[in-house]
């Protein structure tokens, strides 16, 4: 009878949690960072993008979100809640950067964040984007980081309650002005709008 | 006139439309670039400007109230007894010295 080679284990490591790569971070790992990086970039700027109406200074906000990590990844308590740490961050650094220095308007963002193609059947979709982007714009500021993370990140309404430090009532309230407020400013072209949206889908 | 209104169905597929970002190429990597440009930054001993002392001022003074001393001293012609003429160095006689109308003469060979 031979001898059964023994099973070899899967060899699949398991992604290493956020409260670990934070520890390593802690002892300034560039790589563990690295890694931390590349699963919350993408959030973090979304937010930021979003708050700054496009603002082509978003990717500055968002790297310098992240330095403010890595100056010292211990006064994050809870690993867990790194993401909601990383959004909240994010928003109060464009609050800063609002307030030293305004930005532009989104007529003018919009058009430097939307490198769609200029095809015929395109042009109707990305102007109803531009103008959903803009009637978002003018949503106040925590209107529009509601929106953004539910909406655009798809954060659970608890989630963003947590990362935006209110209750959820006060969320859900806020989403609800803020949807509100997208319905009175849009309805007037919604059917242009859905037209619009119903061709770029064909 | 009844105003047309919009459903929460309708906005949820307008909101879908809402650009989402995409995260500019090479932005992590110019995020750790910065990272790390920021980490030797702290490595780098930084000089500290040189605190200025009141020595040299206080040791300066002295120096400075011995010139005036000196300039005052010879001014007044207290030092003209202690220098002495010597065969080899003519003493100065201003009253001989040719102005500006000698030269002339002494061009025109007129004058010795």
């Amino acid at each position: 009878m031979g001898i059964a080679a023994p099973a070899t284990p899967a060899t699949a490591v398991p992604e290493p949690s956020d409260a670990e790569l934070l520890a390593r971070a802690a002892e300034r790992d560039q790589q563990a960072f690295a890694m931390l990086v590349s699963r919350h970039y993408r959030v973090v700027y979304g937010l930021v993008w979003r708050l700054m109406n496009g603002h082509a200074d978003a990717e500055d906000v968002t790297q310098a979100t992240f330095l403010k990590l890595w100056s010292d990844p211990a006064q994050l308590r809870d690993a867990g809640a790194l993401r909601g740490w990383l959004c909240r961050v994010g928003s109060n650094l464009v609050t800063d950067r609002a307030r030293r220095k305004p930005m532009n308007p989104l007529d003018e963002a919009a058009e430097v964040a939307d490198a769609s193609p200029t095809a015929e059947g395109l042009m109707a979709g990305a102007e109803a984007r531009a103008a959903v982007d803009r009637a978002i714009a003018a949503r106040p500021e925590r209107q529009k980081m509601a929106l953004s993370l539910v909406h655009m990140n798809g954060m659970s309404n608890i989630d963003a309650a947590a990362t935006m430090a209110v209750s959820v009532e006060a969320l859900e309230s806020l989403l609800a002005r803020a949807r509100r407020g997208l319905k009175e400013a849009l309805v007037d072209r919604k059917e242009e709008l859905l037209a619009a949206l119903a061709d770029g889908r064909e | 006139m009844t105003r047309d209104v919009m459903s929460d169905t309708e906005l949820d597929r307008l909101l879908a439309l809402a650009t989402v970002p995409a995260v500019p190429e090479g932005a992590e990597a110019r995020l750790m670039a910065r990272l790390a440009r920021a980490e030797a930054g702290e490595t780098v001993v930084t000089f500290k400007p040189r605190q200025r002392r009141l020595v040299p001022w206080l040791s300066a003074l002295p120096l400075a109230a011995s010139l005036a001393c000196g300039i005052y001293l010879g001014a007044a012609g207290f030092a003209d007894p202690y220098m002495t003429t010597t065969d080899t160095v003519a003493a100065m006689d201003d009253s001989a010295a040719p102005g500006l109308d000698d030269v002339l003469a002494i061009s025109e060979g007129s004058a010795s």
